[in-house]
């Protein structure tokens, strides 16, 4: 009933439902920086697949690797002291070995990205309307006139508020929720099937968070985008996805449908994540912290990277890195104790009619 | 029930924008404005608002550590706004301010001892003793002064700067401290240490503490009441119980419902308001939350609606709780 995959017989996950097929297909991606304090390892041996339309949320803390990760789908890492190997396959095509320009076409024309800080990402010199206009004549050779009506479109498209007046503005002179629906905006001008997503509403207010999620929510559904949506807080995950691949210390841990992740956490990370996140009337029971610091991603331990914070640890946690162990369909966790849990009638009871 | 421990009055803070040749006051930012509220020996008064909504400006304005322009502080019965530089030497003592960025807020050239002892050393107590307190304040917030007494701040990760930040301000014995986002900036796993942390230390130690943050779980959390803060004025007030159970303002409860449900079958169906906050330079007349409020009548316009009671303890400064008041 339960299969061990070693995570090279297994890669990572098969995609969910098993026969879609996938837009984006990562296998063994490892980054590795080259630093004063030795070699960093921010993302080791990551594989997953992403079907067209699809939402993948990549939950993790600072350090996790989410975001390298996602800059690795575009080639965004730092040239120099960085090594990059493992296959990101964008429509059958391997990025790591295309030539700058072909990249360059897959950017935007493909696969395009949305930050957190737009106040940081945008240009300060050029106005809304010049920066989306730059990227329709880069990547599209569009004659003026048609690129001004293409701007305006992509501004309603993304509901901005007075459109026209936000295409003479500079990014200073509107709000961070304006800011945020103009670089989606220039992320969707030359309709890619697959959005890139990191963080983007963190820096945002609570209120204007909820309009941006929903936009973003929005858009996926009537452009049929997938998306990669990086993210620390569960609750944006829960909001936005249709799966979640958990990331520590540089490795996807658990991978499973939002649903299930929430319903059933297979990895002591995640369920540690969900105890020690504050939740709406939670006042008078205690929260449960994860005891201990994240790890140090320029001495990995052999075992599992959680194991020093793990309620649960055995000697074997400490000695071998676990393979990714089957949990329910769609369903992974990199941890030596799921059998052993997944057995207990606890778990059982909690899986209902998956098992 | 006790005696208010701090009180503040009509607060009002209005910072100039100056520009052109000859400086000239061009605009004000109405960061503060009319803020009233008690915190009573013992309790947690909660803050919470979005950005721009004078929450911070308010925790600087209870210290003097920005003069307020007009209105009243006492602190344990005294007019803090008219103590002499000599006394308010003391009174901060007994209130102390824990930052957001413990990035920012710590000496990078001392060491986290030093750090700790620092403030002692200001108030005259000799360097042995300051620093043996130092040490043991740095052992209650899990930090062995063996192992890390001599780091350098850079050398620790941001929940370790964050306790460092907490045993500097409680090294004073102070009576009340105003924490400002003080949970914010750190990961959610060492979040949950920090906010145990915090709820021992004040059961421990009798403590008092203003608490803000815009983060309504959070918030919710740990107060016993929150005051809402939109654009420089409280729109409402009341226990933690009675605003998470039913929150009267329109701002109120949009906050509550654009805050993620942490279910995915309990999604969002629509954004509970539209637009960002104003610039709270020159922020709407009357009620400032008017521009996004759904509710909105003409006589919001014209003047800001004063603070009803709906219930014991709940107050709302909104007009569609009007007849209530008369």
């Amino acid at each position: 009933m339960f299969n061990d995959y070693s995570p090279e017989a297994c890669g990572m996950t098969a995609p969910p439902g098993g026969t879609r097929i996938s837009l984006l297909r990562v296998r063994d991606l490892s980054v590795e920086f080259a630093t004063r304090d030795g070699v960093v390892r921010a993302v080791t041996e990551v594989s997953f697949d992403l079907s067209p339309g699809q939402v993948l949320a990549l939950l993790g803390e600072s350090g996790s690797g989410k975001s390298v990760t996602l800059r690795s789908i575009l080639g965004l890492n730092p040239p120099v002291r960085t090594r990059v190997s493992g296959e990101i396959l964008l429509k059958g095509e391997d990025i790591n070995r295309l030539a700058e320009r072909a990249r360059q076409d897959l950017r935007g024309g493909v696969v395009s990205m949305v930050f957190q800080e737009p106040m940081t990402a945008l240009d300060p010199v050029y106005t809304i309307g010049g920066q989306i206009e730059e990227t329709l004549i880069e990547h599209r050779g569009l004659e003026r006139a048609a690129v001004h009506r293409r701007a305006r479109e992509l501004l309603d498209l993304v509901q901005m508020p007075s459109p026209e007046r936000c295409l003479a503005s500079y990014p200073h002179e509107i709000s961070g929720g304006m800011r945020q629906r103009a670089m989606i905006a220039i992320a969707l001008a030359c309709e890619p099937e697959l959005l890139l997503a990191d963080e983007p509403t963190t820096a945002l207010d609570v209120t204007v968070q909820a309009q941006i999620l929903w936009l973003l929510r929005d858009l996926q559904r009537r452009l049929g985008l997938a998306v990669i949506f990086v993210t620390h807080d569960l609750g944006v995950a829960a909001e936005i996805a249709d799966d979640a691949a958990v990331m520590y210390g540089g490795r996807i841990v658990e991978q499973a449908p939002i649903r299930e992740l929430f319903r059933a956490p297979a990895h002591p990370y995640t369920e540690g994540l969900m105890h020690a996140t504050v939740r709406r009337r939670q006042k008078g029971k205690a929260l449960v912290p994860i005891p201990g610091a994240p790890p140090n991603l320029a001495a990995l331990p052999p075992g599992c990277a959680f194991a020093p914070r793990c309620p649960h640890v055995k000697p074997v946690c400490i000695e071998a890195l676990p393979p990714l162990h089957v949990v329910a369909s769609d369903h992974v966790s990199r941890c030596h104790l799921v059998p052993e849990r997944l057995a207990s009638p606890l778990l059982v009871l909690n899986k209902g009619g998956s098992l | 029930m006790s005696v208010a421990l701090l009180e503040a009055r009509g607060l009002r803070k209005h910072f100039p924008l100056r520009g052109g040749v000859l400086q000239r006051t061009r605009a004000w930012v109405r960061a503060v404005d009319e803020v009233a509220f008690q915190v009573r020996a013992g309790e947690t008064v909660g803050i919470v608002g979005e950005s721009g909504c004078g929450k911070s400006t308010l925790a600087r304005l209870l210290l003097r550590l920005v003069e307020p322009d007009a209105g009243h502080v006492w602190f344990d019965g005294e007019d803090v706004l008219r103590a002499l530089p000599s006394r308010m030497k003391r009174l901060r003592r007994d209130m102390q301010l824990v930052f957001q960025d413990p990035h920012a807020s710590l000496n990078p050239r001392l060491t986290i001892e030093d750090a700790v002892a620092f403030s002692l050393l200001v108030h005259g107590v000799r360097r042995a003793e300051a620093r043996e307190k130092a040490r043991m304040l740095l052992g209650r917030v899990g930090l062995d002064p063996r192992l890390y007494g001599r780091r350098y701040p850079h050398e620790l990760s941001g929940g370790q700067r964050q306790r460092v930040n907490i045993a500097r301000a409680l090294v004073l014995d102070p009576k009340l401290l105003l924490l400002d986002e003080p949970v914010s900036s750190l990961d959610k796993s060492v979040q949950a240490q920090v906010l145990n942390l915090l709820q021992e230390l004040k059961a421990e130690r009798a403590l008092t503490y203003v608490f803000i943050s815009h983060d309504l779980n959070v918030i919710e959390y740990v107060s016993d009441r929150v005051l809402v803060m939109y654009l420089g004025r409280v729109v409402e007030s009341g226990t933690a119980d009675a605003l998470a159970e039913s929150p009267k303002h329109p701002y109120t409860q949009a906050l509550y419902a654009s805050a993620p449900s942490m279910d995915p079958d309990r999604r969002m169906e629509r954004p509970p308001i539209a637009g960002d906050p104003p610039n709270p330079i020159n922020p709407p007349s009357g009620c400032r939350f008017r521009t996004r409020c759904a509710f909105a009548m003409p006589k919001c316009a014209e003047a800001a609606p004063a603070p009803v009671a709906v219930a014991a303890g709940h107050d709302v400064a909104c007009y569609l709780y009007d007849e209530v008041r008369t």
